[in-house]
């Protein structure tokens, strides 16, 4: 197999260019930073997918104490209750907030879940050459990189509860170690999102036709 | 092949040169760092959950009564120690287990000492307890001393507080009353009206006369507790009327509702008591004080007796005199079948209380001395016995007595340990002191056939004042015989007769006063028959005299007077006649 062969679409790189990821200023090679954004140039990214891993599995591990100890505690009338992610949605279905349960779900377990599933799954495939149309794949990763965020509505409701809840005995709500647990692992796994070099997408591409 | 792209062409041009790609080492990034790191700190986590773990412990409980897993504290002087875990149902249903996490700090003092109840909120007399409960719900509290001893990790819980929590100082001591119904769980201990203590639960002894109680008196009012203090019963209301008009008094409000009992110590240089001595709590303050100025410091011996046969009015506190003097009473009563395996006639076991110095033995003797004591005191005959007290012969006591002439015997014991006095007899109920005797003796007077000769007689006499009165009415009314005179002084000497012999009004108290009353009272009815016979000669006497009398003589007047005192005389004889008639028991009750 020569070289060529996986090498579907034209790029900086076979170009004989590189690209800078900050600002898109195509330079010749021999640069070490950017002429305009001063930003370094690579033209790829050898350790990404080292990174994509080390990102993903550090989220997981945060993801399993967010989920198991408690998010919210709150103390109303010396009564403290405990309440972690899954236990709060139940609770509000059960009180009949139906519609916010189904945000509290998607933005803590639907999101974080799809997006660990979604990076490994870029990951394992961008590890070789691949035959997926490059373009869905992009867009996957772009769809990733900008929901990501979302997921830290959750932290925010933590937040603002916490400092607006303090009744001292009538009520109060203190935030649980699952919420750190939980800022950590959507840390984690924004920045996971962002070590996938997309480059790659189109490198290991593999359109399958003969040349 | 497809159609071109435009930029395909370009992939046939040769010549460019490539950027160099960073490929000479594969190196290994250091955001490898971030998820060991992440396992590195929950592994510590983990560890250290493990580590700082506390045991497990099962508490038991009759109801879960608001207990709720992860929820329910467990806490010892109000500060959290633990938390229920789990609440199930023990093995066959018969109760709730809790399974409670406690912390590792205090583990090591859960020893088998170590106890357990459940605070809720409570409403009482003296006032309202656990009412942060309603809000929080119920706690588990528990109370261990600062010990660790053996740990042990199953527990059944209290059904009420403690009387003490471990540590608290003060003395627990067991009061024993026969009126337990006064006294709740948790009544207070007073001592001069003030708060120092508290009653547990009271419990039924088996044979069901006497009620226990533990209570708690704290420091430092428990020093003034000794051998010769006395409790008394202070519940409810008590209530004077004297001379100095109505008295009311009550002890404290939550001991009129509650009941409560008081504490004094009347006589001094008592010897010290140790935890867990059994004081009476006697039904009042003067009771309780008479008690602790009569008796000894020595407690009570307890000693019992079998009595055959129907002993009707013996009962609890049936007084045991020795010598006339009061030694103790009657703690218990049982009927024993006197052979367990076959039954057999029921005898009367009678368990006593008796104070010792009181009984003659030497002050302080105790175990083997005492029982030689006792042992030497019945060979020389010491044998109980039922006796009759009282004016009447009303009530029945014991008698611990000497009998010189007793059939030799031993103090024995029964199967559970018991001393068994030998008994002697039951005294013959002294006929004068005895109200069947008098009753019976009243009952044997001749009074029916003396109440007809009466009546005879004073029918005679009322013809004779008829006649008198037709005789009076004609003349020739010339001489006073001096029968007549003789007559009179004789019928007054009747009616003064009859009058101190009959002596109704008082014959109450002379019965009570002695036995000679009734024997003149007999003597009295005994010459009735020979004062009517009298009476009846007077009457044909008088109606010879009066036959030659005229109206007419200063006599006249005179006879006519007498002999309306004879007629008045007889009609009140007659009256009482009847009413003793009617009546017999006029006679004694003077009524």
């Amino acid at each position: 197999m020569d070289g060529k062969a996986h090498i579907a679409y034209p790029t900086a790189q076979s170009r004989g260019l590189i690209a800078c990821r900050s600002c898109g200023l195509v330079v010749s090679p021999g640069i070490e930073t950017c002429p305009r954004c001063h930003a370094s140039l690579e033209s790829r990214d050898t350790r990404s997918l080292q990174r994509v891993w080390g990102w993903t599995i550090a989220g997981i591990i945060a993801y399993i104490p967010a989920n198991t100890y408690p998010m919210l505690r709150t103390t109303q009338l010396f009564q403290t209750s405990d309440a972690t992610i899954v236990g709060g949605v139940v609770d509000l279905i059960h009180h009949g907030a139906i519609a916010i349960a189904a945000i509290v779900f998607i933005a803590s377990v639907v999101i974080p879940v799809g997006k660990f599933l979604v990076i490994g799954y870029l990951a394992v495939l961008l590890a070789k050459t691949h035959k997926v149309d490059p373009h869905r794949l992009h867009q996957l990763h772009a769809a990733v990189e900008f929901i990501g965020r979302w997921s830290m509505i959750d932290v925010f409701v933590v937040a603002i509860l916490t400092a607006l809840v303090q009744f001292d005995v009538l009520a109060t709500i203190k935030p649980g170690i699952a919420a750190v647990c939980f800022a950590l692992s959507v840390v984690f796994t924004m920045l996971a999102a962002q070590a996938v070099d997309p480059r790659l997408i189109w490198d290991r591409a593999n359109l399958g036709r003969p040349h | 092949m497809g159609p071109r792209q435009p930029w395909e062409a370009t992939l046939s041009e040769p010549d460019i040169a490539r950027p160099a790609l960073d490929t000479g080492r594969r190196r290994i990034s250091f955001v490898w760092l971030m998820p060991l790191l992440a396992i590195g700190v929950a592994g510590a986590v983990v560890y250290q959950t493990y580590r700082d773990q506390g045991p497990l412990i099962t508490i038991t409980f009759p109801t879960a009564a608001g207990i709720r897993a992860d929820t329910t504290e467990l806490r010892i002087r109000d500060l959290k120690v633990g938390l229920v875990e789990e609440v199930g149902f023990a093995a066959g249903m018969s109760a709730v287990e809790t399974k409670v996490r406690v912390d590792k700090g205090v583990a090591q003092y859960i020893d088998a000492d170590a106890e357990f109840w459940l605070v809720q909120p409570q409403v009482s007399a003296r006032g309202v307890t656990g009412i942060g409960t309603l809000l929080s719900g119920v706690y588990i509290a528990a109370s261990w001393d600062g010990i660790s001893g053996t740990p042990a990790d199953t527990f059944e819980a209290l059904a009420t507080p403690p009387l003490s929590v471990a540590d608290e100082a003060g003395t627990r001591i067991t009061l024993r009353t026969r009126a337990g119904g006064q006294l709740a769980a948790g009544a207070p201990v007073l001592a001069s009206g003030i708060e120092v203590g508290r009653i547990g639960t009271p419990v039924l002894s088996e044979s069901g006369s006497v009620v226990t109680m533990d209570a708690f008196i704290t420091a430092p009012h428990d020093q003034r507790l000794t051998a010769n203090t006395r409790f008394w019963d202070a519940s409810g209301l008590t209530v004077n009327v004297g001379a100095g008009g109505l008295a009311v008094k009550v002890d404290s409000l939550a001991a009129l509702i509650e009941g409560g009992v008081s504490f004094g110590t009347p006589v001094t240089g008592g010897a010290a008591i140790e935890p867990g001595h059994t004081f009476d709590v006697f039904p009042s303050e003067g009771e309780a004080r008479a008690d602790a100025f009569q008796s000894g410091s020595d407690p009570d011996i307890a000693l019992s007796a079998l009595l055959d046969g129907d002993v009707e009015g013996l009962g609890l506190g049936t007084l045991v005199r020795f010598k006339g003097v009061k030694v103790g009473e009657v703690d218990d009563l049982a009927g024993v079948a006197s052979d367990p395996a076959v039954g057999g006639p029921v005898r009367l076991r009678v368990d006593l209380g008796v104070s010792p110095e009181r009984l003659g033995l030497a002050e302080g003797l105790t175990g083997d001395a005492l029982e030689a004591a006792l042992e030497a005191r019945v060979a020389e005959g010491l044998r109980l016995r039922v006796a009759n007290e009282g004016i009447l012969g009303q009530t029945v006591i014991l008698e611990l007595a000497e009998v010189t002439d007793a059939a030799p015997a031993t103090l024995t014991r029964d199967t559970d340990g018991r001393r068994l006095v030998p008994t002697a007899p039951t005294v013959a109920a002294d006929g004068t002191a005895s109200i069947e005797g008098l009753v019976t003796r009243v009952s044997n007077l001749p009074i029916e056939a003396l109440m007809t000769a009466a009546t005879e007689a004073l029918s005679n006499v009322s013809r004779v004042a008829g006649t008198a009165e037709a005789v009076l009415a004609a003349d020739g009314v010339t001489r006073i015989p001096a029968t007549v005179d003789g007559t009179l002084a004789e019928v007054r000497d009747l009616v003064a007769e009859i009058r101190a012999g009959g002596a109704v009004e008082s014959l109450n108290a002379a019965l009570q006063a002695a036995e000679g009353t009734l024997a003149s009272v007999e003597g009295a009815v005994a010459t009735l028959p020979g004062l009517v016979s009298r009476l009846n000669d007077a009457a044909q006497n008088l109606q010879a005299v009066v036959d030659g009398y005229s109206p007419s003589s200063r006599f006249y007047g005179d006879l006519r007077e007498a002999i309306g005192q004879v007629s008045s005389t007889a009609e009140a004889f007659r009256s009482l006649a009847r009413t003793i008639e009617r009546n017999p028991n006029s006679l004694i009750t003077g009524r």
